[in-house]
C-alpha cells in the first residue's frame, strides 16, 4: 500500500528511514570530548622569560657604589671628552624585540611574530633584574627538539646618555636623543655598535656576521617541547646587571661641528676597544636553558657570605665557563691584549684599526681623518718592528684564533649569588652537577669569572638531583 | 462545422492544452520540491571571534538529504561536511560537523525559494600536529535561497552559522565560531 502525501509517492518504510537518520544527527548532541580543544588551541604552553643578569635566581644587588667617571665603569674609548660630573649613570633599559625563532636541525620556527617593546629599571625591583624574569608574548610551538632560539632585537637603549658638540663658544652639552618605538627619547641605541666585533671584520666572511638580528641564544641542553606538559619554561638570559660601561663615539653634524657622544652599553669584556673603536660585537653573553615546573629539584645548602655558586653539567671543564685569568687577573688588571701575542708584556698583535676615509665636503673632518691616518701607521710601525712577536699575518691569525677561542665561553646553566651564608638553586633539571663557588671580590665591576690558567680549579661538590628533589650541601 | 471554425477550434484547444501543461508544470515544479532532496555545497569555511587568531579561511564542502514534513513549508535535514583550517602559527583545525535541521521555508509563491534553517548535532574536531581529537555539540542556523531549476535540480546560496560548544567541559574558556558559505546543487528524488 501506498501513500501520497504532498504529491508523493512513498511507501510507510522510507517515510521511517528518512526520519530515523534525522534522528540520528540529533542524537550526535552530548559530545565525547574529554578535553577542551578549542581553550587547547589558545592556551600557550611554553613560557619564555627573559632575564638580565649572569645568575638564574637570586641576582647579586646591583653596584651603586660607581661614579659615571670610575675608571671601572668607563672604558678605553673615552678619550675626547673627560669632563667630570657631567654623564649620568644609565637609569632605564629599553628592548625592541622584532620577533622570535626557535631553531631545529633543519629548519628556524617563527613561534613569536609579535614586536614587543620593554622599559626596565635598572633596580633591584625590576623582573628583569631581581630574577624573576620578564615573560614574554609567543604561541606554542610543535613538538619537536630545539636547539636555539633567535632573539630579532630591532634595538637596545640605555638613557642618560651625553652628547657634547663643538661649538664657536665651546662645548654644547646635551642629552643624547634616539628613536624608540616610534617615540623621541632620551638615549642612545646601542644596539647598532654590537652588529659584529673586531675579530669579526678580520675574518672573510666578517661582512656576513650580525650579531643582533638574531641574537643567537643556544638552549644548553637543547628543549624537547611536547605539548603534553602543562607548561615548558624557556629562561633566556643575558648579562646585564652590573655589566654597563661608558663608551664614546665622535662625530660631525651637518655644519661640521666636531661632536661627541658619551653612550652606555654592555662590557667590553671580550673584544677589547680602545679610542674610535665602535664594534661592540661579540660582548653580548647569553645562555637559554628550559624546565618543566613540577619535574625540577633544589640545590640549597651553606656558603661564605659573598660568593657566587654555579652548576655545571658533571664532567663539563670549568674552562668552558670562565676566561684565562690572563684577561682580567685577580686585582681586576685589564690584560686582555697580552693575550694576542704569546707574550704578556704588550698586545704587539692587537693592532688598531685603520680609520678609514671621509666622503663629505667639509675641511675640517678631512684633516682630521688625514691626521688619524698617520697616527695609525705610526702605531703600527711601532708594533712592527724587527725583532718584535707580531712580525707577519700568520702569526697575527694564530694569535687572533687562539683569543677568540680562549673567550668563546658559556654561561653556566644554573648560577645564584649567597648574599648570606646560605644559597639556593631553583628549578634545575633532573641530573648531575658540578657545583663550582667564586669568591665575588675575584669578579670586579664588568668582568666574568677566571681561573688560573696553570691550575684550573676543580669542583667543591658533584650532586645529583631528581625531579621533586631538594639537595642539600656544604661548600 | 466548417473548416474555417474547425482549425479554430484545433488550435483553441492546442492552446488550452498548452496553458493547462504550463499550469500543470508550474504545480508539478512546486511539487517537487517538496520531495525527499539529497546535494552537496562547497564555498568558503571561515572561522570567527578567538578561533580565527589561530586559523584561516579555507574551502570547505558538504553533503546533505532533506525530507518534507506534513506541513509543506517545513523539511527535516540532514548535514555533514569536511572543513580544513591551516593554521595562522602552529595548529591545524580539522572539523567535520554532522547535524539534523528543521528547514522553514517562506511562504512566498515566486521563483526563487527561501529557506530559514535551525538544528543541532556533534562536530568531529581534529588539533594538529598534537592529533588530539574529540566530538562537540554544535548548534546551528542559517538561511537558503534556492532555485528550481527544473523537475530535478535545485541551485542555490547557503549561509550557515555553526557554534561549537565546550562549555561541559572542565577548563573550557572558549567555543568556537564558524561561518559556511556556499553555492550548492541539489536533486528532488
Amino acid at each position: 500500500m501506498t501513500l501520497k502525501m504532498n504529491g508523493t509517492m512513498f511507501k510507510p518504510c522510507n517515510r521511517v528511514k528518512y526520519i530515523g537518520l534525522v534522528i540520528i544527527g540529533f542524537l550526535t548532541i552530548g559530545g565525547c570530548n574529554e578535553t577542551p580543544l578549542l581553550t587547547d588551541m589558545e592556551t600557550t604552553r611554553l613560557l619564555v622569560v627573559l632575564k638580565g643578569t649572569y645568575e638564574s635566581n637570586t641576582p647579586r644587588p646591583w653596584d651603586n657604589s660607581l661614579t659615571p667617571d670610575d675608571p671601572s665603569i668607563t672604558s678605553k674609548t673615552v678619550k675626547d671628552i673627560k669632563i667630570s660630573g657631567q654623564d649620568l649613570k644609565p637609569s632605564t633599559l629599553m628592548l625592541d624585540l622584532a620577533q622570535m625563532k626557535l631553531a631545529t636541525t633543519n629548519k628556524f620556527h617563527v613561534f613569536s611574530p609579535y614586536r614587543q617593546t620593554y622599559l626596565a629599571g635598572l633596580n633591584d625591583g625590576d623582573p628583569l633584574f631581581n630574577g624573576a624574569g620578564l615573560i614574554l608574548q609567543n604561541d606554542d610551538v610543535p613538538p619537536a627538539s630545539y636547539l636555539a632560539i633567535g632573539l630579532y632585537m630591532r634595538k637596545m637603549l640605555f638613557d642618560n646618555g651625553t652628547r657634547y658638540i663643538m661649538g664657536s663658544a665651546g662645548w654644547s652639552i646635551l642629552p643624547a636623543m634616539d628613536v624608540f618605538a616610534e617615540q623621541l627619547v632620551p638615549g642612545v641605541n646601542f644596539n647598532q655598535y654590537m652588529l659584529n666585533g673586531y675579530f669579526d671584520s678580520l675574518r672573510i666572511e666578517g661582512y656576513q656576521i650580525n650579531r643582533v638580528f638574531p641574537i643567537t641564544v643556544g638552549i644548553e641542553p637543547f628543549m624537547y617541547f611536547n605539548s603534553a606538559f602543562p607548561y615548558t619554561v624557556l629562561e633566556i638570559r643575558m648579562v646585564i646587571k652590573n655589566f654597563i660601561k661608558k663608551f664614546e663615539v665622535d662625530s660631525y653634524d651637518q655644519n661640521g661641528f666636531f661632536t661627541v657622544t658619551h653612550f652606555w652599553a654592555p662590557s667590553d669584556w671580550r673584544m677589547p676597544l680602545y679610542e674610535d673603536d665602535t664594534q661592540l660585537g661579540g660582548n653580548l653573553i647569553t645562555t637559554a636553558r628550559w624546565y618543566v615546573p613540577g619535574l625540577t629539584g633544589t640545590i640549597r645548602g651553606t656558603c661564605p657570605a659573598g660568593y657566587y655558586i654555579l652548576a655545571i653539567p658533571a664532567g663539563e671543564s670549568i674552562t668552558r665557563y670562565a676566561v684565562p685569568n690572563e684577561i682580567v687577573d685577580n686585582a681586576g688588571n685589564d690584560r686582555r691584549g697580552s693575550m694576542l701575542t704569546g707574550s704578556s708584556v704588550t698586545a704587539y698583535c692587537d693592532m688598531k684599526k685603520t680609520p678609514g676615509f671621509y666622503f663629505g665636503s667639509l675641511v675640517g673632518p678631512y684633516i682630521d681623518n688625514c691626521i688619524k691616518a698617520e697616527q695609525w701607521k705610526v702605531n703600527w710601525n711601532n708594533r712592527i718592528t724587527g725583532t718584535a712577536p707580531c712580525t707577519d699575518y700568520g702569526l697575527y691569525q694564530t694569535a687572533w684564533d687562539n683569543y677568540v677561542a680562549n673567550t668563546s665561553i658559556k654561561m653556566a646553566p644554573l648560577a645564584t649569588y649567597a648574599a648570606s651564608t646560605q644559597f639556593t638553586l631553583d628549578n634545575v633539571m633532573p641530573g648531575n652537577y658540578d657545583i663550582y663557588v667564586f669568591d665575588a671580590t675575584t669578579v670586579p665591576y664588568g668582568t666574568l669569572f677566571t681561573y688560573n690558567a696553570a691550575a684550573p680549579p676543580s669542583s667543591s661538590a658533584t650532586v645529583t638531583v631528581g625531579a621533586g628533589s631538594v639537595v642539600s650541601i656544604s661548600l | 462545422m466548417t473548416q474555417k471554425n474547425t482549425l479554430k477550434l484545433f488550435l483553441h484547444i492546442l492552446i488550452i492544452g498548452f496553458l493547462a501543461t504550463s499550469a500543470y508544470a508550474y504545480q508539478d515544479r512546486k511539487d517537487y520540491f517538496n520531495r525527499p532532496q539529497f546535494g552537496g555545497w562547497f564555498g568558503p569555511v571561515t572561522p570567527l571571534g578567538k578561533l580565527s587568531d589561530r586559523v584561516t579561511t579555507q574551502l570547505g564542502g558538504g553533503i546533505f538529504v532533506r525530507y518534507n514534513l506534513p506541513y509543506r513549508y517545513l523539511k527535516l535535514g540532514l548535514d555533514a561536511s569536511y572543513q580544513n583550517f591551516t593554521s595562522k602559527d602552529v595548529n591545524d583545525l580539522k572539523f567535520v560537523p554532522f547535524y539534523g535541521n528543521v528547514l522553514y521555508q517562506l511562504p512566498i509563491d515566486f521563483a526563487v525559494r527561501f529557506q530559514f534553517k535551525a538544528g543541532v548535532g556533534g562536530g568531529w574536531l581534529m588539533v594538529l600536529p598534537d592529533k588530539k581529537s574529540g566530538w562537540d555539540p554544535i548548534f546551528m542556523c542559517g538561511f537558503e535561497a534556492s532555485f528550481p531549476a527544473g523537475r530535478l535540480v535545485n541551485i542555490g546560496l547557503r549561509i550557515d552559522y555553526i557554534y561549537i560548544y565546550e562549555g561541559y567541559l572542565k577548563g573550557a574558556k572558549y567555543g568556537g565560531h564558524i561561518m559556511n558559505m556556499g553555492i550548492q546543487l541539489y536533486f528532488n528524488i
